[in-house]
């Protein structure tokens, strides 16, 4: 009986921890879910706001404050679009979570990737002030990320995505962007998540943008900017 | 097995159905401190998954099956973070949550009455760095780009700041907090001059009006306060080579220090044999200046900067004789100036900073005519202003700064008799100043200046106050009040320094509207001048402070960077009321370089297809006053109006991989016929009139193509977004 019962905590104990990694894969799993561009402002401030009060409780998982980040950055692009005026407000927000996801994840390749997209961000705020200092320095992260995890597709997507709204004489436009879209296809298509809630986001963008390149028609840069 | 599986669901639903046994509900309304409901806040218990977000009316509702001695946690963007402590036992919990601002959204409101600024960090501003290199018409000039804005006059002769009826001496410009002696390059009457400082130069500019604050004086009109900008981030040599002259310029940068050097030269002599002038030039103008940056970040916040500008500039020209109108003289003018400017920044500690300043210049100016004037003026200087951020809403900055300006000066008439005037000033000065902000719609700029003077052996104390209110998320309204001491300028102070202080009043009240990156302030002033310097005609050793007058007008700004994807303009308009009796005015009477409808229309377009910048600006300026001693009264005559419309553009491209910039400009071009005014002989002819010849541009049209190469850098820009 003495057996069992050390058998019986045991299991008591394993299910206690196994019921919250269920419970936070399960939050994750709805929440990040949630962050699109398609989805309101309301909506993903309002999935930030759940994957805050996880980080508060999962103080070792970088997950929360990294999509944290990645919703601030939607929010900065979809005011952008609309001319909210609040770019600079989520630009700092997601400075913020993303100094969290540094400081318990290192620099993996996917947080080096938010922070080339945050410094992308940063250019929104005031294209012509910041464009010249920004934009290097979201090259050089995306590059480093790349180096970091060579099967990553994010960090060359948003690089492809950068080069696709840079000006044809300036080595940007589709016809440059859209080998890079087409290896960051090939990179989304062999790319496996290392679980449910890691970051497996921009496939279908990447898509999207490469449909607009073969679209031989238009200039770059008169599509609406869609992001996943 | 099937026993122990059946005690592990068992378990496993007893844990996960833990909530049935004690659940509580928690409910409420999250305000903010102004009473307007919080959308999206972050409402949870302490600890555990348990929260949610704020519905539209700001409610919340959510159940937790937390227990005991609980803390209910608020977030929210831009308030600091409200904790409620609960005891949860099934018993619901009803909350009204009012959330405090933190202190950077209690500092969104700006005291904006009397100033313009123009930056790339700061929000809500209204122009940005670039906005003044790019103006059309500006010519990449501080001065002119600013010219574009309410509250100046064009007095295009000079290619100096007139503002709201003061002269171009009642501007004062400092760089990092201290004063410049000369901000402007070396000049002779009717040659316009330029700032001495490039627009590059400076990360931020905050141009005011009027009632600017008490850490600035010895300006009885305006300030322009510039900031320079902080560590370079990149190693780059860029050339320029433009019409008139080139440059060469090296950066090189590494973490936490970066030096920068240049030098250009100005040769305007194969434009002028291009291009035909009114004037005959015997030595068009030429220049040589060099200029180093030095910056070193001491520490996460500490920062450590030096700037030194030589130039040496030179001109000679056929200028009319003023007794012997018809006939000219040859002038020259030669000016050599050093500037050196030195400030070290750092936070003490969290509720403290710390900014230490100080700048060495001299100027070295000979003008020779049938007279000859040899000027040196040796100024130095030094600052110490502290901040001490009491509180989220109180902070308070004061300081002191003493300046010794020595001016010597020779004059030698034509008959070689010399006259030798030197003028030594100490001053000193002390301010204190607290920025209140009483919530987040109500803030006040409070403030005081005490100045003294060597030279006069007089002092002043100057009272400084502005209010703002927010009277809606996108608008305010301010209010501004100030006293503003100056001593008078040296040209008055050689003959008598017997005098003291001029000074002026300024009440200021400013209305301010922006939204979706539209921009519509109105401001209305009344300026009193007092104790201005007044003296008999050519007797300036009788000079009194009997001087007086007034301003008033009311300044219109409107930008919208909205309407136009890839393109912003803005509109102003100034009305100006001014009158004033000084210097030798036999009464009241508007000076030469007021006009009463000044206007600007400015027009940014960037074509994304072809990379490039196109401006273009219409400026308007009704006609200045001149006298007529052939006719009765003084001041009586108006100029006809004055009107440009100047174009430039900049084509934006790679050359062999090096961002390259390639910049044409062209001013007037519809040819307007401008007269600035006219001058008068001192004595009237044979017949008993005054002769008189009119002061116009040198040409109708300035006409100037440029390149700047940045050698290792490629020219790289979003292009989905229009530029500012």
């Amino acid at each position: 009986m003495k057996k069992y019962s050390l058998f019986f905590s045991f299991i008591f104990i394993v299910s206690i921890a196994f019921a919250q990694k269920e419970q936070y894969n399960n939050m994750m799993t709805e929440t990040i879910s949630k962050i699109n561009y398609n989805a309101s402002m309301d909506e993903i401030q309002s999935a930030i706001n759940t994957l805050e009060r996880i980080a508060n409780v999962e103080k070792e998982e970088w997950l929360p404050s990294y999509y944290s980040t990645i919703g601030y950055i939607t929010m900065a692009s979809k005011d952008m679009q609309a001319g909210g005026g609040k770019v600079q407000d989520y630009v700092e927000q997601a400075k913020k979570t993303l100094e969290k996801a540094q400081e318990l994840a290192g620099d993996n390749s996917e947080v080096i990737t938010a922070q080339g997209y945050l410094y992308l961000a940063h250019i929104w705020i005031n294209p012509m002030a910041n464009g010249a200092k920004y934009s290097p320095m979201a090259y050089t992260a995306f590059d480093q990320a790349m180096e970091a995890d060579p099967s990553n597709p994010r960090p060359l997507y948003l690089k492809a995505q950068n080069i696709f709204f840079t000006p044809e004489a300036f080595g940007g436009g589709k016809s440059n962007a859209e080998p890079l879209f087409k290896m960051a296809k090939e990179k989304f298509e062999s790319f496996e998540a290392a679980s449910e809630i890691h970051p497996d986001w921009g496939k279908e963008a990447n898509d999207y943008f490469l449909s607009l390149c073969r679209d031989k028609g238009d200039p770059a840069g008169e599509e609406k900017e869609k992001e996943e | 097995m099937g026993k122990y599986l059946y005690t592990i669901l068992l378990l496993t639903l007893l844990l996960s159905n833990r909530s049935l046994l004690c659940q509580t509900e928690i409910s409420g309304v999250v305000e903010d401190d102004l009473g307007d409901l919080a959308v999206g806040a972050n409402v949870y218990v302490q600890g555990t998954y348990d929260g949610t977000s704020t519905d539209t009316d700001g409610k919340f509702t959510f159940s937790t099956t937390a227990t005991g001695d609980q803390k209910i946690i608020v977030t929210y963007i831009g308030f600091k973070d409200y904790e409620a402590d609960v005891r949860l036992g099934g018993k619901p919990i009803a909350l009204a949550v009012k959330l405090q601002p933190t202190a950077a959204n209690l500092k969104e409101i700006i005291i904006t009455a009397g100033a313009f600024e123009a930056s790339d960090e700061k929000k809500g501003v209204v122009l940005s760095s670039l906005d003044i290199v790019t103006t059309a018409g500006a010519a990449a000039d501080i001065a002119g780009a600013l010219n574009t804005l309410p509250g100046t006059q064009r007095v295009g002769e000079t290619g100096q700041l007139f503002v709201r009826g003061g002269a171009a001496s009642e501007t004062a410009t400092f760089i990092d907090g201290l004063k410049v002696q000369n901000p402007y390059t070396g000049t002779v009457p009717d040659v316009p001059s330029r700032g001495r400082f490039s627009p590059f130069l400076f990360k931020g500019t905050l141009f005011s009006t009027g009632g600017y604050s008490a850490e600035y004086g010895q300006a009885l009109s305006s300030a322009l306060i510039l900031n320079s900008v902080d560590l370079a981030t990149e190693t780059t040599t860029s050339i320029n080579l433009m019409s008139i002259g080139g440059g060469l310029a090296h950066t090189h940068a590494t973490e936490n220090t970066s030096l920068s050097v240049d030098a250009n030269y100005i040769n305007l002599g194969p434009y002028i044999e291009l291009v035909p002038q009114e004037r005959e030039w015997e030595k068009p103008f030429q220049s040589v200046t060099g200029q180093a940056v030095f910056r070193h970040k001491t520490s996460e916040t500490g920062m450590f900067k030096l700037h030194g500008t030589y130039s040496n500039s030179w001109l000679e020209f056929q200028y009319a004789d003023l007794v012997d109108i018809g006939n000219t003289n040859a002038l020259s003018l030669n000016n050599e100036n050093l500037y050196l400017n030195s400030t070290f920044r750092e936070a003490l500690g969290e509720k403290w900073s710390l900014l230490a300043g100080i700048g060495f210049s001299t100027d070295n100016q000979e003008v020779d005519e049938l007279f000859s004037v040899a000027t040196t003026e040796v100024t130095t200087q030094g600052k110490i202003a502290l901040t001490n951020f009491v509180s989220d809403r109180i902070t308070l900055r004061f300081g002191a700064e003493h300046i010794n300006n020595d001016f010597d000066e020779s004059f030698k008439d034509q008959q070689q008799n010399e006259f030798d005037s030197r003028l030594i000033e100490n001053y000193s000065a002390g301010f204190i100043e607290s920025d209140i902000y009483f919530s987040r719609r109500f803030a006040a700029k409070i403030g005081g200046r005490l100045e003294r003077s060597g030279i006069l052996d007089d002092w002043n104390a100057a009272p400084r106050v502005s209010i703002a209110y927010k009277t809606g998320p996108k608008s305010q309204f301010s209010v501004a009040y100030g006293k503003f001491y100056q001593t008078p300028v040296n040209d008055l102070l050689k003959f008598n320094d017997n005098v003291g202080f001029e000074n002026s009043t300024h009440y200021i009240a400013n209305f301010q509207h922006s939204k979706d990156s539209r921009i519509f302030r109105i401001e209305g002033y009344y300026k009193e001048y007092d104790d201005l310097i007044k003296h008999p005609t050519n007797q300036q050793w009788l000079s009194t402070n009997s001087g007086k007058g007034f301003a008033k007008g009311i300044d219109l700004f409107f930008r919208d960077r909205k309407t136009l994807t890839y393109g912003d303009y803005w509109i102003s308009y100034s009305y100006l009321d001014t009158e004033r009796d000084y210097l030798d005015f036999p009464k009241e009477a508007t000076p030469h370089f007021a006009s009463s409808h000044n206007a600007s229309f400015v027009f940014k377009y960037w074509l994304k297809d072809i990379t490039t910048s196109l401006n273009a600006s219409y400026s308007y300026g009704s006609g200045r006053p001149y006298n007529d001693p052939n006719l009765p009264g003084f001041n009586q005559e108006r100029t006809k109006s004055f009107q440009d419309l100047s174009m430039n553009a900049s084509y934006l491209t790679n050359i062999k991989g090096n961002f390259t910039v390639v910049f044409l400009s062209v001013s007037n071009i519809p040819g307007f016929d401008n007269t600035f005014g006219y001058r008068f002989a001192p004595m009237p002819d044979q017949n008993g009139q005054f002769a008189s010849f009119a002061v116009k541009p040198d040409a109708k049209r300035f006409f100037f193509i440029g390149m700047f190469v940045s050698i290792g850098q490629t020219f790289n820009k979003d292009e989905q977004v229009k530029p500012d």
